[in-house]
């Protein structure tokens, strides 16, 4: 009798893994590959490398989630291995290019509507960590404690650098809004 | 009430945000009184900034989620018949291209495999030609025999088969829109908000509410209060939805609960805190909310209440105590009566009449939905499952009860079901399918193969252009499917 060495998760548990964690994980991937094709390839070796390791079904909530976040960051880094010699733009460069990554980036969309020309463009003056907390609540739906897992900083920070964010962006709204009062 | 100006503190953050998300799409961006919120104004352009975004990681899960799932029935294969190769690469190439994959990905695949997708587009023109020829002489051919399909009969379509139907207004029905994540425990109540753009969604004890137009993530909204809601009904008037705990909450965009009391049992002297919500029902002018409880020390009871004003019912439907557990509740298009199931009986009752008997009463054998035709010249048909087949009753015309039956479609229905809502179609469920038919004519029109458990929802779009299709299986991971009407 064949002996199944791959002890694979069950489809009900991977199926709450994928929709815990690969938004998160695909997140920090993301950030630090050049294309999503890229990050979509590592996040699937990712999960593979998970259904593929024989212990991983009876390691505590915890520990999976410890253990997915390892794989993901070996991979990144192999990525970056493998990927050296490539010319690339690094993150801290792009502070003016954050959003050209694809054609979807929010200009485009802005583009196509005037009303939010000024919301970008005060976008495009935050410091790029407001802009990529921005990005990952936003675009990557993420709250602030897997922001904060993402970025590797506190929970509190996230939560304090995201409101800042806000409140400053919001005073847009606000002056808009008295200018239009004082014209009636 | 929030304090303005305290919206975004460190604290709530997330908390607000996610609340926020619930007002996406559902009432106009200038508020009422004339002064836009700069919170929500704020918000709103955020979300419509990183909305394209939003969608292709979205998207990039989902392929990835597809891909895991190929490697695994490869690698199971491999495992079961090691000496069959395994064309996994072809077969998720050609799946990529069906979800609309990026170009940089498509440019990727070209460069990695020329010879192969060259092969695949001749392939597929090839085929797209000829069927469409097919399609054509089809077309010409039912054009010269108007009566090749009588109405009544009853020939099944294969699964994705259309039969063309003169003044049927959606054209190109089973096309994916949307698939929600996954969920463990399976969907048993769906519902489109009022401008069609969100479904609703009870599991896991909690609520889901994501856009039909992406494959996003939902929004999760846990009830701070109540037992767990199994049942969720979208207003079909205003952008107000009704969650399913005890007491009843309707909660608005704002995500606030309305200041109204709706508990369950309230006919019972006693009340009862452990009574669950079984069933949910607006009426269709959004005045009125039909709400079914079951506890097993009590029994069954429906309660209705003006949606305003809450605390003592406006209505009891007599009798109940003891019956069993009711599934489903509909209202008459009129408002004035309401029905409901309960495993063993379909019954209507007239709410404006306190003490009086069911106008009208069927026997079941199982559980089903219940659904009163949302309009048209038919305001008295009444849908159900009886005894292994879909059948549509007029149940009252005019002021006079009649209950005579309409119309029956054989099959395996599960009961589910969903008007359109003009009332011209109806939806049922039927194993991992379902099927569309004319209601009147019980010309069997389409039906949708796309689910892979069985399907225990359904919910037809308040324009008609969609259906929501969702699963329920045991130890599985079961998912809403939005399609094409």
């Amino acid at each position: 009798m064949q002996h199944n060495s791959c002890k694979m998760l069950d489809e009900l548990s991977l199926a709450g893994l994928y929709q815990r964690f690969a938004p998160v994980l695909f997140a920090h991937i993301y950030r630090h590959t050049s294309s999503r094709e890229d990050a979509e390839d590592l996040l699937l070796e990712v999960f593979m490398a998970a259904l593929e390791f024989e212990g991983f079904a009876g390691l505590g909530a915890p520990e999976q989630e410890s253990w997915l976040w390892s794989v993901a960051r070996n991979k990144t880094i192999d990525y970056y291995r493998r990927h050296a010699r490539r010319p690339k733009l690094e993150l801290d460069l792009v502070v003016d290019s954050l959003y050209e990554r694809d054609e979807y980036a929010p200009e485009h969309v802005t583009l196509r509507r005037e009303e939010y020309a000024h919301l970008r463009a005060n976008i495009a003056q935050l410091p790029e960590i407001q802009q990529e907390v921005l990005r990952l609540r936003f675009a990557n739906d993420l709250h602030c404690s897997e922001i904060a897992t993402v970025l590797q900083k506190s929970e509190g920070a996230i939560r304090m650098l995201l409101s800042r964010t806000l409140k400053l962006l919001r005073t847009i709204y606000t002056q808009e809004e008295r200018g239009k009062n004082d014209v009636r | 009430m929030y304090d303005k100006e305290d919206f975004f503190s460190p604290e709530q953050v997330d908390e607000q945000l996610d609340l926020s998300l619930l007002q996406r799409n559902s009432v106009p961006r200038g508020s009422q009184s004339g002064v836009a919120d700069p919170n929500r104004l704020l918000v709103d352009d955020l979300r419509f900034l990183y909305s394209a975004e939003g969608a292709e990681n979205a998207r990039s899960l989902q392929r990835v989620w597809e891909r895991i799932g190929e490697q695994r029935v490869g690698k199971q294969a491999a495992i079961s018949s090691p000496t069959t190769p395994v064309e996994q690469p072809s077969l998720r190439l050609l799946k990529a291209d069906r979800q609309a994959t990026p170009a940089s990905v498509r440019q990727r695949k070209r460069r990695s495999a020329p010879n192969n997708v060259l092969a695949a587009l001749a392939a597929m023109l090839f085929l797209v030609i000829t069927v469409g020829s097919l399609f054509a002489i089809v077309h010409v051919m039912r054009q010269s025999q108007p009566n090749s399909n009588p109405a009544g009969s009853t020939a099944t379509p294969q699964i994705g088969q259309w039969t063309p139907v003169a003044g049927y207004p959606y054209p190109t029905p089973g096309k994916t829109i949307s698939i929600s994540p996954a969920s463990t425990d399976g969907f048993s109540c769906l519902t489109f908000s009022l401008d069609g753009k969100q479904v609703a969604a009870s599991t896991q004890g909690k609520v889901w509410i994501w856009d039909t137009n992406s494959n996003a993530q939902p929004y999760v909204y846990n009830p701070k209060t109540g037992s767990d809601p199994a049942v969720v009904a979208w207003s079909p008037a205003a952008p107000l939805l009704a969650i399913g705990t005890n007491p009843v909450q309707i909660i608005d965009p704002s995500g606030n609960v309305l200041p109204y009391h709706y508990p369950v049992l309230a006919g019972d002297s006693a009340g009862s805190s452990a009574a669950r919500v079984t069933a949910l029902a607006w009426s269709l002018d959004g005045t009125k909310l039909a709400v079914a409880g079951y506890d097993s020390a009590i029994g069954a009871e429906v309660n209705v209440w003006d949606v305003n004003k809450g605390g003592n019912p406006l209505y009891t439907v007599p009798g109940q105590q003891t019956g069993d557990v009711i599934t489903s509740l509909s209202w008459s298009s009129d408002g004035r009566y309401v029905a409901f199931a309960n495993g063993q009986s379909v019954q209507a009752w007239d709410t404006h009449t306190p003490d009086g008997t069911p106008i009208f009463q069927h026997p079941l054998t199982g559980a089903t939905d219940v659904a009163w035709t949302p309009s048209g010249s038919n305001a008295g048909y009444l849908a159900f499952v009886s005894n292994g087949s879909t059948q549509v009753w007029n149940v009252w015309e005019g002021v006079q009860p009649v209950g005579t039956l309409v119309s029956s479609y054989p099959g395996t229905p599960n009961g589910a079901l969903s008007w359109s809502p003009k009332g011209y179609y109806l939806a049922t469920a039927s194993g991992h399918n379902v099927v569309i038919y004319n209601a009147t004519t019980g010309v069997h029109l389409y039906t949708y193969g796309g689910n892979t458990h069985d399907v225990h929802a359904l919910a037809w779009s308040p324009d008609g252009g969609s259906i929501a299709s969702g699963e329920r299986a045991s130890a599985a991971a079961n998912h809403v499917r939005v399609w094409s009407a």
